[in-house]
This record gives C-alpha cells, sequence and structure tokens, in this order.
C-alpha cells in the first residue's frame, strides 16, 4: 500500500499535494482543489482511507482508518453516521458534496453529472431510527432544498446503518 | 351564502349529522360526494344515493359554513360555533383536520375520510368510483415531531394501497396548508 497517495491530516482536513492531487480528485470526484493542493473533508479521507486509495500522515505518523474513527468520533457523535451516508450514497455511484448546514446533509448530482457545469440535483437530509424530526424542521429544510431547486431526500439510517431513501417534496395541490 | 330557506335541513344525532329527506340527502351527495348514504355502500347513481345521509362534524361544519345546510340539534337549530364545539369534543385535532379539509375542498377536490387507508383524508380529483387513484393525507399539527419510522410505514403503505401518501400540516405563521409527499426514492 506504499503506492496509495500520501494525505496530510491537519484540523480535520485532509490534503494531498503534488501530481497525486489531481489523480485523486479527478478519478475520485472528491474535495476541493485549492491552489494546486486537493482538500479532503473527514468524510471523504474516511471513504478513501477504508478504500486503501490513500495513505494517511498526521504529524509524520500514519493512522489507520480505526484510529481516525475514533478519534474523530470523540467531538463529533454523528460521524460515523455520516461516513455511512456519505459510502452509501457514494457506492450507488452519486458524487456527493457537503450540504449546507452542520446537520447529516449533502449536496447529490444526478447520476453522470459533469462537475461545476450543473448544480446539484437533491438535497439529502440524514435521519435516524428513534429520532423524531419536528415538522417545522422538516418544513426548513423543505423550503431551503426549494429555495435552491433541489429534490429533498430523506435518507433513513437504522440502528444497523441500513438506509432506505424517500423523496419528501412540497407539493402544491 | 345560500339564503336560509333554501338550505338542506340536517339534525345532530350524537356525533353524526343526518339528513332525514332522502331526495336532499342524494342532491348532497351527487353535488360532491358529501356524507355515505345509509346502508349503500358505493352508490352508482342518484337511485342508489336516494336514501338517509349521514355526514361527518367536518362536513356538516363546512356545509353550514356554506350556507348549504342549516343544522338543528333536539329540534332546535344551533350555529357554527355549537357544531364547532361539539366537533372538538370527538376529534382531537379538529381544528387541523378541518382547516385542510376546507383548503381542499375549495380547490374542488372531493374529500372522504381515509380510515381504510389507514390515514385521515382520501382525496379525488372527481369522485370516488370515478378515479381511483386517490391520494392519501395524513394530517399533523405543526408542533408535531415524525418518528423516521413513521414515514417507512406511510411509505410502504401509499405503496401497498398504490395511492399517493401525502402529509399535511399547517404553516401558523403564513396561515396556510403545507403539503409534502413522500415516495421511496430508488437511490
Amino acid at each position: 500500500m506504499s503506492e496509495s497517495p500520501k494525505c496530510i491530516l491537519n484540523n480535520k482536513k485532509g490534503s494531498i499535494s503534488g501530481p497525486d492531487a489531481d489523480r485523486v480528485c479527478q478519478q475520485g470526484s472528491i474535495g476541493e482543489m485549492d491552489s494546486g493542493k486537493l482538500i479532503l473533508s473527514d468524510v471523504e479521507i474516511l471513504y478513501l482511507l477504508e478504500r486503501d486509495k490513500i495513505q494517511l500522515i498526521e504529524s509524520g505518523k500514519q493512522l489507520t482508518f480505526p484510529e481516525l474513527v475514533e478519534s474523530l468520533s470523540k467531538e463529533d457523535q454523528d460521524l460515523w453516521l455520516r461516513f455511512l451516508l456519505y459510502s452509501d450514497l457514494r457506492r450507488r455511484g452519486y458524487l456527493v458534496k457537503p450540504g449546507y448546514g452542520p446537520q447529516l446533509e449533502y449536496r447529490v448530482y444526478r447520476r453522470g453529472a459533469l462537475m461545476g457545469k450543473e448544480p446539484a440535483k437533491y438535497l439529502i437530509y440524514g435521519l435516524i431510527e428513534g429520532e423524531p424530526i419536528a415538522i417545522n424542521e422538516l418544513s426548513s429544510i423543505s423550503s431551503s432544498a426549494k429555495l435552491s431547486k433541489k429534490d429533498l431526500i430523506l435518507a433513513i439510517i437504522d440502528r444497523q446503518g441500513e438506509i432506505t431513501y424517500y423523496d419528501a417534496s412540497e407539493v402544491t395541490l | 351564502m345560500m339564503p336560509e330557506d333554501t338550505a338542506i335541513v340536517a339534525s345532530v344525532i350524537g356525533s353524526r349529522v343526518l339528513v332525514w329527506s332522502k331526495d336532499d340527502g342524494a342532491h348532497l351527495y351527487k353535488a360532491g360526494f358529501f356524507g355515505k348514504p345509509l346502508n349503500v355502500s358505493k352508490p352508482k347513481d342518484e337511485t342508489e344515493a336516494t336514501a338517509y345521509l349521514e355526514l361527518s362534524l367536518l362536513e356538516a361544519n363546512y356545509l353550514l359554513e356554506k350556507g348549504t345546510i342549516r343544522v338543528s340539534s333536539g329540534g332546535r337549530p344551533i350555529q357554527q360555533k355549537k357544531l364547532v364545539s361539539l366537533a372538538k369534543k370527538h376529534f382531537k385535532l379538529f381544528d387541523e383536520l378541518y382547516t385542510v379539509y376546507k383548503d381542499l375542498r375549495s380547490k374542488g377536490y372531493v374529500v372522504r375520510p381515509a380510515m381504510k387507508f389507514g390515514a385521515d383524508f382520501a382525496v379525488y380529483q372527481y369522485g370516488p368510483g370515478i378515479d381511483h387513484a386517490p391520494f392519501i393525507v395524513h394530517v399533523l399539527p405543526s408542533s408535531a415531531a415524525i418518528d423516521p419510522i413513521e414515514m417507512v410505514r406511510a411509505g410502504r403503505l401509499s405503496h401497498t394501497v398504490r395511492k399517493k401518501f401525502i402529509l399535511a400540516t399547517i404553516d401558523e405563521g403564513q396561515k396556510k396548508v403545507l403539503y409534502y409527499m413522500f415516495m421511496w426514492w430508488k437511490a
């Protein structure tokens, strides 16, 4: 695995430099390029790390997937669920970008979308088994989806990480 | 509003409102699929609908508000206020149900009970027996919260009965009804 691109972890963000940056970005449709470096979010690092696509280095030391999950989860109880939702969508072939809020939320592009050429088609909002969502919360995410012209999809994550998706569009009767 | 003397006479019997004139009953049923003709489960024409007509308290309030009927209780005429308070005794969520009922009726839909589909309303564009794919509407107060399992259940249910499932709630700020349609999304 020593061939895998090196990703440097710093303050919950990963960065890949050099020729690897562009390659990972293009092949993986992942992260954001910033002055020649590829910047990855926490779930993006986890996704690549779990699939052995990168090696992760923090302060000169190599970190494993379990180590990273353990350490990030200390401050973010929903990290694992954010990761599950992100990888489920990726495995289904979607391009996934962060949502607008700090919640379990992602912007998702239609399959085959050209990055940078069109906006995301869906706003995916994660709900956790056993945790009710207030109607006014639903109204507010629904209107933010409507404002940004996206379909609201609710992703219901069960107690073992199984995810069922529901389209929950506001309709005019 | 119709002049009072042309209004159809209806009578409160417990938690229901009855129209004793069978012709008036048939007229109401035909005019907008209001009520349920006694002992006729699916009236095919006016002759079959010529029966005592049982109105729900939602329907009776709506028709009273429009001046289509007048309502008496124990032989004495009663006002809307009284009929509303009677309805509230029987429906915990009367205000919400009635707001949604009126909103849908005012848009020209035929709104029927949907107990058999496990929801509050079955909403038809033309009427039961004419269109077979009504929406089923479940009403929730704006203060409510939905458990994700309810959504899955609703989604499963609508799939089973092959109806579109809609959640209705009232936006207290904008004083309007919001409708959300839930459909399984094949990711």
